[in-house]
């Protein structure tokens, strides 16, 4: 025996041993106060943790498997642990079929959980092996809400605490979504913004003015974003349910072309006091601009009007941090010539130029900037 | 990294639960086959488990089965043999006074694991109480050997001329002379060794082993022939085979690759020359191989396990075509293991990856250590010529 591990020291160095180590897979979906899924466990692991091979002969059989069912049901539920909000869920083990896995052939148990109430935190306390294999490992893949999480159990950690996504998470995602991408649609502001640039004036005597009432202009700011804000949160809602589809190239050109509109219109004023009815024609336009975005995130299903109520919400928050940024400012500034002739004029003309590039850029699908 | 690690296996287990089940057709089909159920050493382990059971707070009786778990995983290449050799002496492990052989069997399971850090602190620790243990200090040689560190190394063999003799020290020492510039004294000291006829068993394989791959690093292909072909009338165990198999596919020989593994898909590292000889003859049951080979290594890094990157490393290169990737897992591989395999693995890389500045380190390792690899020193003149 000494000669024999002397040997093996010479020998063990830098040498990888061949054969898989052990391994369990778990899956489990959580689906309300229900959890469903399947065990696979390595025949080779059941025969050293309690014994299958009753005849010595080295092979397994389906008879001896079917045989030792009962004892591989109690040994496989004793050892794992399910709680549901930290409250203990009843684990059930039917009946076994066999499965393959990279490394031989499994016993895949059919599992079933009941938890006292609706699971939203879920903990895993997993037991297998360790106490005959310090190298064994539980892999398992948890499906809760909309979400799957892989967990790698191990004796150094045996317990897991998963919870499904909330929806407040989602809520906040989403919002976050909303918010930063109005903010990087420079186009969606810059269209805002051609529009309420005079909302501050009124357009006599063939030019524009300092308007004298604040409440007639906050009244006219407030019809013009409502506007946008409706005409693009319908367009929106339609095209992430998918009910409406439009191709991108179109939608993205227009919105610039109704970039270079807007702020044409500040030059020779054809539409006044209805600018409003402007926001909501180009807002149905626009919201299709957001949906394309928001395809790219990936709404949860389980959540979905949720998640689209939150990203509106988000757009319209951002939006608003605009208005209100700018609005004040521009009242503020509304009597000097310099808000007429460099904001809303060199302003406008400055927008036209940039949209007119976009649109170029867009229609053709080049880049000129 | 996370979620790179879990891509596959939430692949895999998204599949619908009962997707792939199945129930055989009578209770007399056999379902599968207990590997090596009929070896004598897995009898023996049988019986000694029996024992150990009957006395459970005997040490003696747990230090003697974790030997035999620990000695059975390297015979049987099967890694659950650790397993259940660390799970015995886990409750042992965690007392006030853990025994010396306890720390030294652990070494051996971490070094298995390539855990070499922990390895040599587990050993130092059963040296510290028991400094005549011979066996930790092989033990140890043999891991500051794969670390690169031969100063170590050959300070740990040295001491086993006292305790074990003047014949077992110096083969110990001549492995390490193999790696530093002195090749040819090793060579010459084995030789003499196999020709006094007092070599015990166990040792030939070993020797033989040791003498082919210093002859092949110095170039001399017939002689790592020869050596080769007497190991394997012994009982040639996994990494002689890969070795042998090695050599066979730099002398362009795949087809008796083929016939030397036959059977021994099931072995990771020797599936992999298997795929590259099957590769090499255009074969088109390669790419069963290959897709066989990553479903292997994926599987061993869900399960976090990174003792296979010099493997993975060639795999990437030689039969995925991905020399990034490959590099990548040569660098990691470099940080815990310095063997001329470990090094030749990352100058290839380097050099098929096209970034030169990789193989920086290994080049100095290479002229600091004065390993003698013409393999090694060829790779490292093209990556040369690609920096002027």
């Amino acid at each position: 025996m000494r000669a024999l591990m002397l040997m093996l020291a010479l020998l063990l160095s830098g040498n990888a041993l061949a054969h898989k180590a052990s391994d369990s897979y778990l899956t489990l979906q959580v689906r309300q106060h229900q959890i469903a899924g399947q065990w696979d466990i390595a025949l080779r692991d059941l025969e050293d943790a309690i014994g299958l091979d009753d005849n010595g002969d080295g092979q397994l059989t389906w008879g001896e498997i079917r045989h030792h069912q009962p004892d591989i049901v109690r040994y496989a539920q004793q050892r794992l642990a399910l709680r549901g909000n930290d409250k203990p869920c009843t684990l059930q083990i039917g009946t076994l079929a066999l499965t393959q896995h990279v490394d031989g052939i499994y016993s895949a148990l059919p599992l079933s959980a009941i938890c006292p109430q609706r699971v939203d935190a879920l903990a895993i306390e997993y037991r297998l092996l360790f106490d005959i294999d310090s190298q064994h490992r539980g892999l398992a893949s948890v499906t809760i809400g909309d979400s799957t999480q892989s967990l790698l159990f191990s004796p150094e950690q045996p317990r897991q605490d998963l919870r499904g996504r909330a929806w407040t998470d989602t809520v906040y995602e989403f919002l976050r979504q909303g918010t930063i991408h109005i903010w990087t649609g420079y186009d969606h502001i810059l269209f805002l913004l051609s529009l309420l640039l005079p909302s501050v004036l009124v357009w006599r005597e063939r030019r524009w003015q300092a308007a004298d009432s604040l409440r007639l202009a906050m009244a006219d700011v407030a019809r013009i974003v409502t506007a946008f804000t409706v005409a693009h949160s319908l367009t929106l809602t339609l095209a992430a349910l998918g009910l409406v589809r439009l191709e991108s190239r179109w939608v993205e050109s227009a919105i610039a072309a109704s970039v270079i509109l807007a702020a044409l219109n500040n030059l020779y004023p054809f539409i006044r006091g209805r600018r409003w009815m402007v926001a909501f024609g180009f807002g149905l336009i626009h919201g299709f601009g957001f949906a394309s975005v928001l395809a790219e995130l990936q709404l949860p299903r389980q959540s979905l009007a949720l998640a689209l109520a939150s990203f509106n919400g988000g757009v319209e928050i951002g939006q608003l941090a605009i208005v209100a940024a700018f609005v004040p400012l521009a009242y503020l500034l509304r009597p000097t010539p310099a808000y007429r002739q460099l904001g809303l004029m060199g302003g406008s003309l400055a927008i036209i130029g940039v949209a007119s590039i976009w649109l170029v850029e867009r229609l053709f699908d080049t880049t000129i900037w | 990294m996370r979620a790179r690690r879990f891509a596959w296996l939430t692949l895999l287990l998204a599949l619908p639960a009962g997707a792939t089940n199945y129930i055989p057709a009578s209770d007399a089909s056999v379902v599968t086959t207990l590997p090596a159920s009929k070896n004598p050493a897995v009898r023996q382990l049988q019986q000694l488990r029996r024992q150990q059971a009957s006395k459970p707070g005997s040490v003696a009786a747990s230090i003697e089965l974790a030997r035999n778990y620990i000695a059975s995983a390297r015979l049987l290449a099967d890694p659950r043999y650790l397993g259940h050799a660390e799970a015995l002496l886990r409750p042992w492990l965690q007392r006030a006074d853990v025994p010396a052989d306890v720390w030294m069997l652990y070494g051996m399971i971490q070094q298995s694991q390539h855990h070499f850090e922990p390895a040599l602190q587990s050993l130092r620790k059963a040296l510290a109480l028991q400094p005549s243990n011979a066996q930790a200090w092989l033990t140890l040689a043999s891991v500051l050997q794969v670390r690169g560190d031969f100063v170590a190394a050959r300070s740990a063999c040295s001491r086993l001329v006292t305790l074990l003799g003047p014949a077992e020290a110096g083969d110990c020492i001549a492995g390490i002379d193999a790696l530093t510039g002195r090749a040819h004294e090793a060579i010459g000291l084995w030789r003499q060794r196999l020709a006094s006829g007092r070599v015990e068993d166990w040792a030939q394989p070993w020797l033989l082993g040791q003498l082919a791959e210093a002859s092949q690093r110095l170039g001399r292909d017939e002689d790592a022939e020869q050596w080769f072909q007497r190991a394997l009338n012994g009982n040639p165990d996994t990494y002689l085979k890969a070795a042998y198999a090695d050599l066979l596919l730099q002398r362009g020989q795949p087809d008796k690759v083929l016939i030397l593994l036959a059977g021994d898909e099931q072995i990771d590292p020797l599936l992999l020359r298997i795929a590259e000889a099957r590769q090499a003859l255009r074969q088109p049951q390669a790419q069963e191989a290959i897709r066989q080979l990553q479903q292997r290594f994926d599987a061993a890094r869900a399960r976090n396990d990174a003792t296979h990157q010099r493997e993975e490393a060639r795999f990437q290169l030689h039969l995925q075509g991905n020399p990034a990737r490959a590099l990548q897992l040569a660098q990691a591989n470099w940080q815990i293991q310095k063997e001329p395999a470990d090094a030749r693995i990352l100058l290839e890389c380097a050099l098929a990856a096209r970034q030169p500045a990789a193989a920086h380190a290994v080049l100095r390792w290479l002229g600091g250590t004065g390993l003698e690899d013409e393999a090694s020193w060829q790779l490292a003149r093209k990556i040369q010529a690609l920096l002027t």
